[in-house]
């Protein structure tokens, strides 16, 4: 679905380059989360795959067609939600994506089937100025998916979105994945990332160092160990036990047998440990399937 | 499903999306009170002043000893409104810069390009009307053919006013005092009134000519051809340099 190889990009007159070599690629059907700090150049991949930079270099492809030779309709089957509202502040909800949904030549949803997805029907006669940021970036969503896209680009898609909103925002991706779409999502939140990518990369230094299924970047960047909290008379004390040969470690058996173990939980990474390893130099270039 | 980006076309500009856009533009605009005082000012001379010329005229004939001041007075009464329909498409381009709408527009398969042709297309369809209807009003001795033409040049004119502010201004801020000086070109077909030929220094100023061409011939100065050629060639030339430096700043 999208091919990058070797990817390079310099703004003008900037000093340093902002993409170098950059490479991944993502099947159909895929979630792709594209993580990395400010400035890592997470937008601007976006705005090159979605042909809106040129004068790059190396290889982009999507649908297999390089992107450069794109022409406009391939905006038929892209959706994008951006990490800002781009949406016509006096206008409502429903009027906003009239007429969005007048632009395209496919058919499209009906406004009101949408905005029902997102939980927007109520508001669907407001104007938009009246939205929190999180309507708003709700209401972006639902312009991405007015057209039925095969491909969708989302920036930060829970931005300013209360946790039980955010949660149904993450539903609504893996819901899409379940119906086939594929998603390239750039987002700073970990938890969210963990949650509904397939595959996330770590931009950083204008490349992906670090790839691979959050499952197995935790294991990978975590250390084999398992933590027991203990019961010790009215206290509590901390114990770590390697997890090699853990069934025949003398001590843990003995907790175990003593029925003292209070809690144990496995020492593996959380993204947030694979995100400031990966980038902030500490990574091993390399991907973890 | 297989489907390559060739297989489907994006066909732009159709008259169903020009009339939701437009629809769209309208609302947008009327529910904004400083845009909805601009329509209403861009189309009050229009309705304010045929039922109070005599009277008009008569003021100022007995105060100031001029003999048709609407006459007079007509170059800016048929430039003043499209120097405010130009603003308001103007501020519309300004908030869709600012509001990242046009980002928006332009990852749909009718793009920026299109969106800015629509603009054109919608500025000079409205600036016509109401300058036609202003030619019948205000300059009746013109004849049916050169109103025609002059509301042809009004409405080039307001599109240049339009993309001015899209064009030099990066944010509404910089377009409201882009304004005052927008303002300025109001006063430039009140030159054209000027007997003598010294008039003509003001010739590259579009709104100039449409002055030029209201004024009865009866002082030194080009002949009609040349007044009509030059206006239309000035026109031209000030809206496609606008809107090739709109569509740079757009990106």
């Amino acid at each position: 679905m999208i091919s990058v190889q070797n990817l390079g990009f310099t703004y003008p007159g900037a000093t340093a380059p902002t993409l170098t070599n950059l490479g991944f690629e993502i099947g159909k059907g895929e979630v792709y989360g594209l993580l990395g700090p400010s400035g890592a150049g997470k937008s601007t991949t976006q705005k090159i795959l979605m042909g809106l930079l040129a004068g790059f270099s190396g290889t982009a492809r999507l649908f297999g067609e390089d992107v450069a030779s794109l022409g406009r309709a391939i905006y038929e089957r892209i959706g994008v939600s951006f990490e800002l509202p781009t949406l016509y502040l006096r206008l409502t909800a429903r009027e906003n994506l009239a007429l969005f949904a007048a632009l395209y030549d496919r058919p499209t949803k009906k406004p009101e089937e949408v905005l029902a997805v997102v939980d927007l029907q109520d508001a669907a006669d407001q104007r938009v100025e009246t939205f929190s940021k999180g309507m708003k970036m709700r209401l972006n969503l639902c312009r991405a998916l007015l057209h039925d896209p095969e491909l969708l680009f989302l920036d930060e898609p829970t931005t300013g979105q209360d946790p039980a909103r955010a949660r149904v925002t993450r539903e609504l991706i893996l819901r899409l994945k379940g119906e086939g779409k594929t998603i390239f999502l750039t987002t700073h939140n970990m938890a969210e990332a963990d949650e509904v990518c397939d595959r996330v990369g770590f931009l950083s230094g204008g490349h992906i160092p670090v790839t691979g299924t959050p499952a197995n970047l935790k294991r990978q960047f975590g250390r084999r160990y398992l933590a027991v909290d203990a019961r010790d008379g009215d206290a509590i004390s901390r114990h770590e036990f390697s997890m090699e040969g853990l069934g025949a470690n003398a001590e843990f058996r003995t907790l175990l047998e003593a029925d003292r173990i209070a809690s144990m939980h496995t020492l593996e990474a959380s993204l947030d440990d694979v995100f400031i390893k990966a980038t902030g130099g500490g990574a091993t270039v390399g991907e973890a399937q | 499903m297989s489907m390559t980006p060739s297989t489907t076309r994006a066909t732009g500009l159709t008259p169903k999306r020009f009339t939701t856009l437009l629809a769209a533009d309208t609302r947008n605009a009327g529910r904004d009170p400083t845009l909805i005082f601009g329509i209403v000012m861009s189309i009050l001379p229009t309705i304010l002043i045929p039922p109070f010329r005599d009277a008009i005229n008569g003021w100022a004939r007995g105060l100031f000893a001029i003999p048709d001041l609407v006459l007079w007075a007509s170059p800016m009464l048929m430039t003043l409104p499209a120097i405010l329909i130009g603003w308001i498409t103007g501020f519309l381009f300004l908030e869709d810069r600012d509001e990242a709408t046009l980002l928006a527009i332009d990852i749909t398969p009718f793009g920026k390009g299109a969106y800015l042709q629509y603009r054109t297309v919608a500025t000079i369809l409205v600036a016509f009307v109401i300058s036609v209807v202003n030619g019948f009003v205000f300059t009746p001795h013109l004849g049916p053919a050169l109103i025609l033409f002059m509301a042809l040049l009004v409405a080039l004119f307001a599109v240049s006013m339009a993309f001015v502010f899209p064009a030099l201004a990066r944010n509404k801020v910089e377009g409201l005092a882009l304004t005052k000086v927008v303002n300025l070109f109001s006063i430039a077909p009140l030159l054209a009134l000027v007997p003598s030929l010294w008039r003509y220094l003001a010739a590259p100023v579009p709104s100039f000519w449409i002055g030029e061409l209201i004024n009865p011939a009866s002082r030194p100065g080009l002949p009609l051809w040349a007044i009509l050629v030059l206006g239309l060639l000035t026109h031209m030339a000030l809206v496609v340099w606008l809107y090739r430096f709109t569509l740079r700043r757009a990106g």
